[in-house]
C-alpha cells in the first residue's frame, strides 16, 4: 500500500505548477463570471501549449495523438488543472468523457476523424443530454433522430448544454431513434458538426452570470449516418459509460483544496480584537473539518482511480459516492468562506473592499450547480444505494 | 505509486477473519443487558489463534509481525461482529510500547510479558486518563515520590480498557526529578491495598476501569527503556488509539449497514420492501457515504504512521474525526431504518450503536481531532 506519488509524478506536479503560474493571468479566476468568450479564446491557447507539451492527453494512445501514460499520472494533471481554476476550460470535457467514449464506441474512421484533433487542443465540444422534459429521468428525452438515407433528420431542444455558446464546434448528442421501443432501448448517440444549418443556440444567464450553459434547438439537422456514435438504439450503456467517466474524471477534490488554502490564509490574515481569526478554537475546528472533508474526497477519487488500474469498472457506486461527497465538500467550504468572510466576503467582484476581489462570493455562487450538475447528488445516493447496497428500485 | 487497495494477502486474512465473525455473530444471541460488553465474547485464545493478538509483535515473543495496517483490518473485522477486543489496548498499545523497549535493551520480564500478549495468554492494559478529565485524548502520569532504592505511585485513572481483566498495566509515570518514564506493572505481584481496580459501566462495548494507586511500590527494574522518551511514547499511544478505534469503529458502522440493508431488502409496508422507499435508501446510502471514506483514511494513517511520514499525526486525526463526527447521523439514520425492532435489545442493531455512540469521545472527541488536523492548513 502506498499513498504517495512517484518521484517522476511529483516532478511533473512542479513543472506543471510552474507552467501554469507562468501562463495564467495574474487575475486569473477561471472560465465563468466576465469576459467569458475572451477567457475561452484564452483557453483554447493554453491547450494548444499544453499539447505541444504532451500533457493535454497523456493517458490516449499514441496513434491518436496520446501521451500513453498511466492514471496516476494523469491524476497529476487533473488535479493541478482544478487547482488552477481549470484552465483547460470547455475542452476538459473532450478529455473527461468524450474522448473515452468516442475510443471505446467509435469506428476507426471516427477515432481517426475526431480524437487527433482534441489531442491537439483545437476542438470545443458540447453535450446536448438534458431536455426540458428530461433531467434526472434521462431516458425519456424527446429529441427525434429520424433515419433518412445516409444521414438523420434532428429535431428537438436540449438544455443545460456547457459550453455551447463558446462556440462549441461539435455536439454529442443523445436522440430518440425508435420512439416505439423502450425508453432506454430507443435512444442513439451522434455526433452534430455545430456550424450545421438549423442549429441554433440560446444562451442562459445563470446566477453566475452569462456564463457556460445554453439551449441549443435542433430544426432538420441533418446528421450523417456515419457520425452516429455505435449500433442505432444501443446508445443508453454509451451514455452510463460516459457519464461514469464524467464524474470521476473532475478532481474536485483540488478545487476544494484552493478553496479551503484561501480561507485559511484569510483566518490567518484577519485580526479581531488584535488577534488573528485563526487562534479561535472554534475556527481551526471548522477548518480542520473542511480539510478532512477534503481528504475524504481525494481518497474517494484515489480509490475509483485505483479500481480503473486494475481494469475494473467502479460497479458499486463508487464514483457516483465520490462525487456526492466532494460535490458537498466543495459547497460546505464555499459557506464557511461566507460566513467565515463574513461583509467583507458579500461585495462582489469589482467591489472596493471585496475580500480576493469578491472570491468568496464566486465560489459561492459556481458552487451552488454542483450538486445538481452531471445527475442531482440524490439521484446518486439512489445509485449508490441501488448499485452499492443491492437495494431493491421502487415498483 | 500510489496503491491504495488492500492487496491479495491482506484481503484474504480479512475474509478468513469475517468468516470467523460471522460464525460467532451467527452463534450467539445480542445480551440484553445494557451494561458491559454484550457483543458477541470471543476469548483471547480464539484471536490468538487467528494471528490477531500478535499482529505487529516480533516472531521471536510469538508475534506474527505485521503491521499497524494489518491490525487495523483485524480490528475492523471483529467491530463488523459488534465484537470488543482486549487487541487493540494489549496488543496494539501496550504491545507497541514493550515492542519498543526490547528493541532498546532485551530484559526477561518484558519478553515475558510480550510473549503472554502475542499468545492471548494475558491482557496488557494502558493507563493514560486521569479522574476528572474531560478529554480522553490526553494523559496524566502516576506521581512517583522516592522510597528508598525505588518509589511509591500515586494515580487515579479512569476508562482504562480491561484493566480488571488485565494481568499487566502499563503507565507514564512522573519521576521526582520532573523526568516522565513508563512503568511496566504485573497486578498481581502488588501489594493488595496498594492498587484498586473497579469495573465501570459505561454507554460503550469496550470494558473499562477505573483503576487507583495507593503508595504502590516501584523498582527500576518495572521501567521501560524507551526510545523516543516517555512522554513522546505515551502521546504516540494516544495517536494509535485513535486510530485503531477508528478502524474498529470503521467495522462497527460496516457491520451494522450490512444488517440494516438486509433488513430494508425483507421488510415489506405498503406493500414493497421498504429499501425501495427512496427516504429509507438514501438514508443507508448516507451511512454507506460516512463509512467508506472513513476507512480509506485509517488505511492512508496507518501507511503514514508505518512509513514515518511527517503528517501521520494529522491523517490519524482526520480519520478519527470523519467517523466520530458522522457516528451521530450513522446511527440515527440505521435507527430510523429499523423502527421499534432497533431500540429492542432483542436486536444486535443496539451493541453496534452503543459501541458507536462511545467512540465518538474515545481518544478525542471531532472537534479535538479537526482543531489537530487544521495544522495540515497552516492553522
Amino acid at each position: 500500500m502506498d499513498f504517495e506519488f512517484t518521484q517522476e509524478q511529483q516532478k511533473l506536479r512542479t513543472e506543471l505548477r510552474a507552467f501554469l503560474a507562468a501562463r495564467l493571468p495574474q487575475d486569473w479566476k477561471g472560465v465563468l463570471g466576465s469576459n467569458i468568450h475572451e477567457k475561452i479564446d484564452f483557453t483554447r491557447e493554453l491547450c494548444a501549449d499544453l499539447a505541444d507539451q504532451g500533457w493535454l492527453t497523456l493517458t490516449w494512445p499514441v496513434e491518436y495523438g496520446g501521451g500513453g501514460g498511466d492514471v496516476w499520472t494523469e491524476m497529476v494533471v487533473r488535479e493541478e488543472m482544478w487547482y488552477a481554476l481549470e484552465p483547460r476550460g470547455p475542452q476538459y470535457m473532450n478529455l473527461n468523457y468524450i474522448g473515452p467514449m468516442i475510443m471505446k464506441y467509435g469506428t476507426e474512421d471516427q477515432r481517426r476523424r475526431f480524437l487527433p484533433p482534441m489531442a491537439r487542443g483545437e476542438v470545443i465540444w458540447t453535450q446536448g443530454f438534458s431536455e426540458p422534459e428530461a433531467g434526472s429521468d434521462l431516458a425519456s428525452l424527446r429529441t427525434r433522430a429520424t433515419a433518412a438515407g445516409e444521414a438523420y433528420q434532428i429535431n428537438g431542444q436540449k438544455i443545460w448544454s456547457s459550453y455551447a455558446g463558446s462556440p462549441a464546434d461539435w455536439c454529442l448528442l443523445l436522440a430518440r431513434t425508435d420512439p416505439e421501443a423502450p425508453k432506454h432501448a430507443g435512444i442513439s448517440v451522434f455526433m452534430v458538426d455545430m456550424t450545421s444549418p438549423g442549429v441554433t443556440v440560446r444562451p442562459i444567464e445563470s446566477m453566475a452570470g452569462l456564463g457556460e450553459i445554453n439551449e441549443i434547438f435542433f430544426d432538420d439537422v441533418e446528421v450523417p449516418e456515419v457520425n452516429r456514435l455505435g449500433p442505432e438504439n444501443a446508445g443508453w450503456p454509451i451514455i452510463i459509460y460516459g457519464l461514469a467517466h464524467e464524474r470521476t474524471g473532475i478532481a474536485l477534490h483540488a478545487r476544494a483544496l484552493r478553496s479551503l488554502e484561501r480561507l485559511a490564509r484569510f483566518t490567518r490574515t484577519t485580526i479581531v480584537d488584535g488577534v488573528p481569526l485563526s487562534e479561535r478554537s472554534e475556527v481551526r475546528s471548522r477548518l480542520g473539518m473542511l480539510y478532512a472533508h477534503y481528504r475524504a474526497a481525494r481518497l474517494l477519487s484515489y480509490r475509483v482511480t485505483a479500481l480503473a488500474e486494475r481494469g475494473l469498472i467502479p460497479s458499486k457506486g463508487e464514483g457516483e459516492l465520490c462525487w456526492i461527497v466532494s460535490a458537498l465538500t466543495l459547497q460546505e467550504i464555499a459557506e464557511a468562506g461566507l460566513e467565515i468572510s463574513g461583509a467583507g466576503g458579500q461585495l462582489l467582484e469589482g467591489e472596493p473592499g471585496a475580500i480576493d476581489d469578491g472570491a468568496f462570493e464566486r465560489d459561492w455562487v459556481e458552487m451552488l450547480p454542483i450538486t445538481i450538475s452531471g445527475g442531482t447528488v440524490d439521484v446518486q445516493r439512489l445509485i449508490v444505494a441501488q448499485r452499492g447496497l443491492g437495494l431493491p428500485k421502487a415498483g | 505509486m500510489v496503491d491504495i487497495l488492500l492487496d491479495d494477502s491482506r484481503r484474504s486474512f480479512k475474509a478468513e477473519l469475517d468468516r470467523f465473525v460471522q460464525g460467532q455473530v451467527r452463534a450467539n444471541d445480542p445480551a440484553t443487558s445494557v451494561s458491559g460488553d454484550h457483543g458477541p465474547q470471543v476469548s483471547l485464545r480464539e484471536l490468538a489463534a487467528l494471528g490477531v493478538t500478535g499482529i505487529g509483535l516480533p516472531d521471536s515473543a510469538g508475534g506474527s509481525e505485521g503491521s499497524l495496517l494489518d491490525l487495523c483490518v483485524a480490528v475492523e473485522s471483529l467491530g463488523a461482529g459488534g465484537i470488543s477486543t482486549p487487541a487493540i489496548v494489549a496488543t496494539g498499545l501496550a504491545g507497541e510500547i514493550l515492542v519498543g523497549s526490547l528493541r532498546m535493551e532485551l530484559v526477561p520480564r518484558t519478553f515475558d510479558a510480550l510473549a503472554a500478549i502475542a499468545s492471548g495468554r494475558s491482557i496488557a492494559s494502558l493507563a493514560l486518563m486521569p479522574v476528572g478529565a474531560m478529554s480522553e485524548f490526553g494523559w496524566k502520569p502516576a506521581t512517583a515520590h522516592a522510597d528508598g532504592d525505588g518509589w511509591r505511585l500515586t494515580a487515579s485513572w479512569t476508562h482504562v480498557p480491561y484493566a480488571h481483566r488485565a494481568e499487566w498495566l502499563v503507565a507514564p509515570v512522573l519521576l521526582p526529578g520532573g523526568a516522565v518514564a513508563v512503568a511496566l506493572l504485573h497486578l498481581a505481584s502488588l501489594p493488595e491495598h496498594t492498587v484498586r481496580i473497579r469495573e465501570q459501566r459505561l454507554i460503550s462495548g469496550e470494558p473499562r476501569s477505573a483503576v487507583q494507586l495507593v503508595d504502590t511500590p516501584l523498582a527500576a527494574s518495572d521501567l521501560l527503556p524507551t526510545e523516543a522518551g516517555g512522554a513522546a511514547t505515551i502521546e504516540a499511544s494516544l495517536i494509535r488509539g485513535a486510530l485503531l478505534h477508528t478502524a474498529h469503529a470503521v467495522g462497527v458502522a460496516e457491520g451494522a449497514l450490512q444488517m440494516a440493508v438486509d433488513w430494508a431488502k425483507d421488510r415489506k409496508q405498503f406493500g414493497r420492501p421498504i429499501g425501495s422507499f427512496q427516504t429509507v435508501s438514501n438514508r443507508l446510502a448516507d451511512v454507506r457515504i460516512a463509512v467508506d471514506p472513513a476507512r480509506l483514511a485509517v488505511w492512508e494513517a496507518a501507511w503514514a504512521l508505518h512509513s514515518g511520514h511527517p503528517d501521520a499525526p494529522g491523517l490519524v486525526s482526520v480519520a478519527k474525526g470523519l467517523l466520530s463526527e458522522k457516528s451521530s447521523s450513522i446511527v440515527t439514520n440505521l435507527h430510523q431504518v429499523f423502527g421499534a425492532v432497533g431500540y429492542s435489545t432483542e436486536h444486535a442493531l443496539h451493541v453496534h450503536t452503543r459501541i458507536l455512540k462511545g467512540f465518538q469521545t474515545t481518544y478525542g472527541s471531532a472537534a479535538i481531532h479537526y482543531e489537530r488536523a487544521s495544522a495540515s492548513l497552516g492553522l
